[in-house]
């Protein structure tokens, strides 16, 4: 489980899908910091510590939400920065893509993500998942203390 | 002496009254003693000395001293049959007649003996009951043996002649004829090849009154009669070529030889031969055809601009006419030569795959080859040839032999072409593609408007009043429908990116399921629903699936009927593939609206009307069917109901 003052990054450049999925996952009754960070360059910088998070040291999130399809370095690039980190290693890697391209999913798994959930069309099936998300990862499964 | 002794012992005989009695009988006379076995000549007429060949000296001499029996002749038997008439005569004192005998003579010039047949005659003359003399006259008919003789030969020879001419006739091919000179040609006599000319036995003709005319093509006949007359003219022999009708009706050639003679007892007719030349004809036919054909292609060889070649292998050279020396980029008068030289003249991208292929005819003693390959004439032209030919080994020559044309604006246009099917494809793919990733692309945005209706609507319900809920719910209700349209845009795209399957697939099965799954619709408005066996066919299943769930939901809701019918089935085609169709007995469509239905987001109808739909489920149908290599149409008149029928080129099992 990941306790509930670690933050979530979500990683997605499309402000309807963070807003919803922001929604959803306090819905779901998750009161952990939530980091929406808009592209992949973004996510990276909050994660290391540089550009515009310089000021605040390098961050290592809860569980990491990935889009795939994003401007600039892709959700995969992405993955693999953070799983070429050895502080970062561990970390829950969760794509949540709108993608369900088998070969989408065979490079996730590949680099290293841990999950891979295509964002259901329907509000209401995106709302749901994102409950049996917040389900399985914050409260079923157990994660490496560190 | 001996003689003269004996007439003058026998002075009675010597005396003229009896010589001149003697010199009178009719035929040669001799009269002997009967002094048997001697036999003495008493005398003998000058007729007998001179058919005998002897002298008067005969006479006084044992008779068969002076005649013994030809020593050449072992068959001869003259003594011995005179003999024992001579002795029958002296027995029974009476006359003997002898037969016919061979009875040879020596020739007094010792050179042997001369054939000589006789029929005598021993008569004794008797004195006081005792033979006193026996007379033995002869007539000699040597002349009239040999002729007999000779008259046998020649009948014999005849006979053996006739029997061989008529063997041969017989066995002849050529059937000899003798005919009337008279309507239809009555036969008198035909060789037995008539049965394998015309088919009839030859008694047919000569007993049963078949007429020979009757055999002759109607059309042949008038010229036929025209080249007798024609040729009679001239004199009696007659050549003629005409056809024939066998029993069997196969027609054949026939060429007579006939002569125009007086046949004893009969008048005026024809003696001669016909011969069966169908073959001799045929060939010669053929053989004009064979020339017209060369003719034919030399002219065409010539229009097409196509040059001959040959490569005689063992003494390396190459040979063609001017037109292949200019098509190979030579000036006038250079030869090709060498297979090296040859190939010199051959486009340097080409000219390796060229001699390989070369090498390779002659080494696997492949049967035919056809080459594309292009040359550069001094003037830098670059031309495109296509040689096409064959290995030959017939008389033990290794040679290749063919033909070389210039091919450059097909192979230039065949380029073209292909380079246009490539780019088209590309082209459609590209559009594929951007469609699929545009769509994509604007399903985001979308899902991004209907929740923010969603959200608006779940947060801020109680400060909005009917109005705005109602605006709202447009929004919403407007984003679901783009949300559908993209999403059948994807599906057609889709279609375009991805293979159909290839499965064996049991229609029959599938339609039930589809039929299931519309289930609620069908009985919702009494649907009735005639479904006909569909059999099996290869094709991809879910596709194929979408293409009758398509067709169905569309006769159901086109239609106005308080009992809709559906008739779902398969029929052969004209052109012989399995045709499926879905009837319906609905509003129909007008024939102008046929072609047009099948266009993506076409609607015929008010968006809202008939259960609404995005216009593309008959677009998708049509892209699935072309993409199993099969086509739709539909039959309907408006009010009439609507057939749509489709083919998959599946292989089809009922």
């Amino acid at each position: 489980m990941i306790e509930s003052n670690k933050a979530i990054l979500v990683v997605e450049d499309n402000p309807a899908d963070f807003f919803a999925t922001e929604r959803g996952l306090r819905k779901a009754g998750l009161a952990n910091p939530i980091v929406h960070a808009e592209s992949g360059e973004q996510a990276l910088e909050y994660l290391f510590g540089t550009d515009r998070y310089a000021g605040q040291g390098p961050q290592k999130p809860g569980i990491v939400l990935l889009d795939i399809n994003l401007p600039g370095l892709n959700g995969g690039e992405v993955l693999e920065r953070i799983r070429a980190e050895e502080r970062l290693r561990l970390v829950p890697v969760i794509m949540l893509t709108t993608s369900s391209d088998e070969r989408d999913v065979q490079m996730a798994y590949r680099l290293g993500a841990n999950s891979y959930i295509q964002k259901p069309v329907d509000l209401d099936g995106f709302m749901a998942a994102l409950k049996r998300l917040k389900d399985y990862w914050f409260e079923l499964v157990i994660l490496p203390k560190t | 002496m001996h003689g003269t002794a004996m007439d003058q012992h026998h002075g009675m005989l010597a005396t003229p009254d009896y010589r001149f009695l003697l010199e009178s009988l009719p035929g040669p006379v001799m009269v002997l003693l009967p002094d048997a076995p001697r036999f003495t000549i008493a005398t003998c007429s000058d007729a007998y000395l001179a058919a005998t060949l002897t002298q008067r000296a005969i006479v006084g001499q044992g008779l068969f001293k002076v005649f013994p029996d030809n020593p050449d002749d072992p068959t001869a038997d003259g003594v011995r049959n005179l003999r024992a008439s001579l002795e029958r005569v002296l027995a029974s004192k009476s006359a003997d007649t002898m037969a016919l005998q061979k009875y040879d003579v020596a020739r007094p010039d010792g050179s042997g003996f001369e054939e000589k047949w006789w029929s005598p005659v021993n008569t004794p003359l008797l004195e006081n009951g005792e033979v006193r003399y026996i007379i033995h006259l002869v007539s000699e008919v040597t002349d009239e043996v040999l002729l007999k003789r000779e008259r046998e030969r020649h009948v014999k020879a005849l006979a053996e002649s006739e029997a061989r001419y008529k063997t041969l006739a017989d066995n002849s091919p050529v059937m000899i004829i003798r005919c009337l000179n008279a309507p239809g040609w009555p036969m008198l006599y035909m060789s037995k090849a008539a049965l394998a000319i015309t088919g009839y036995e030859v008694a047919e003709f000569i007993e049963g009154g078949l007429l020979f005319g009757t055999l002759v093509l109607a059309d042949d006949i008038e010229p036929l009669q025209q080249s007798i007359a024609e040729q009679l003219v001239r004199g009696p022999v007659i050549q003629t070529n005409f056809r024939l009708r066998r029993k069997d009706v196969e027609i054949r050639w026939l060429e007579g030889n006939v002569r125009l003679l007086t046949l004893p007892g009969h008048g005026e007719g024809y003696e001669g031969t016909l011969t069966d030349i169908t073959e001799r004809k045929t060939a010669s036919v053929l053989l004009a055809e064979r020339a017209d054909a060369l003719e034919r292609a030399t002219i065409a060889i010539k229009a097409a601009r196509i040059a001959p070649f040959t490569w005689h292998v063992a003494r390396d050279f190459v040979e063609t006419d001017a037109l292949g020396e200019t098509l190979h980029g030579l000036s006038a008068g250079e030869a090709l030569g060498t297979m090296a030289s040859y190939l010199s003249r051959v486009h340097p991208e080409d000219s390796e795959a060229l001699a390989a292929s070369q090498r390779q005819l002659v080494e696997t003693r492949q049967p035919g080859f056809m080459h594309e390959y292009r040359t550069i004439s001094a003037q830098g032209r670059v031309r495109w040839l296509r040689s096409v030919g064959s290995l030959n080994t017939d008389d033990g020559l290794l040679r290749v032999t063919g033909a070389v044309m210039d091919a450059t604006i097909e192979v230039e246009v065949q380029r073209a072409l292909e380079e246009r099917t490539r780019e088209m494809e590309r082209a459609n793919a590209e559009l594929d593609e951007f469609t699929y990733i545009a769509s994509h692309d604007l399903k985001e945005p979308l899902r991004g408007i209907h929740n923010y209706a969603r959200f608006l609507a779940e947060d801020y319900a109680d400060k909005l009043d009917a109005g705005g809920q109602h605006m709202l719910k447009a929004v919403s209700e407007q984003a679901d429908r783009m949300q559908r349209l993209i999403e059948d845009l994807l599906e057609i795209a889709r279609l375009g990116r991805e293979p159909m399957k290839q499965n064996d697939i049991d229609l029959d099965k599938l339609v039930d399921e589809v039929l299931a799954s519309l289930s609620f619709s069908l009985a919702e408005k009494k649907v009735d629903v005639r479904k006909q066996p569909l059999g099996r066919i290869v094709c991809d299943r879910v596709r194929v699936g979408e293409v009758f769930r398509n067709l169905i939901t569309n006769a159901l809701k086109y239609n106005d009927k308080p009992v809709p019918v559906i008739e779902i089935g398969s029929r052969p085609s004209s052109t012989g593939e399995t045709e499926f169709y879905v009837q319906d007995n609905g509003i129909g469509i007008k024939p102008d609206f046929h072609a047009r239905v099948f266009a993506p987001f076409k609607r015929l109808h008010a968006k809202d009307a008939y259960g609404g739909g995005s216009g593309v489920g008959l677009a998708i149908v049509k892209r699935i069917v072309e993409a199993h290599g099969g086509h739709i149409g539909i039959r309907s008149a408006p009010g009439a109901g609507a057939t749509f029928l489709f083919t998959l080129k599946g292989e089809h099992l009922t």
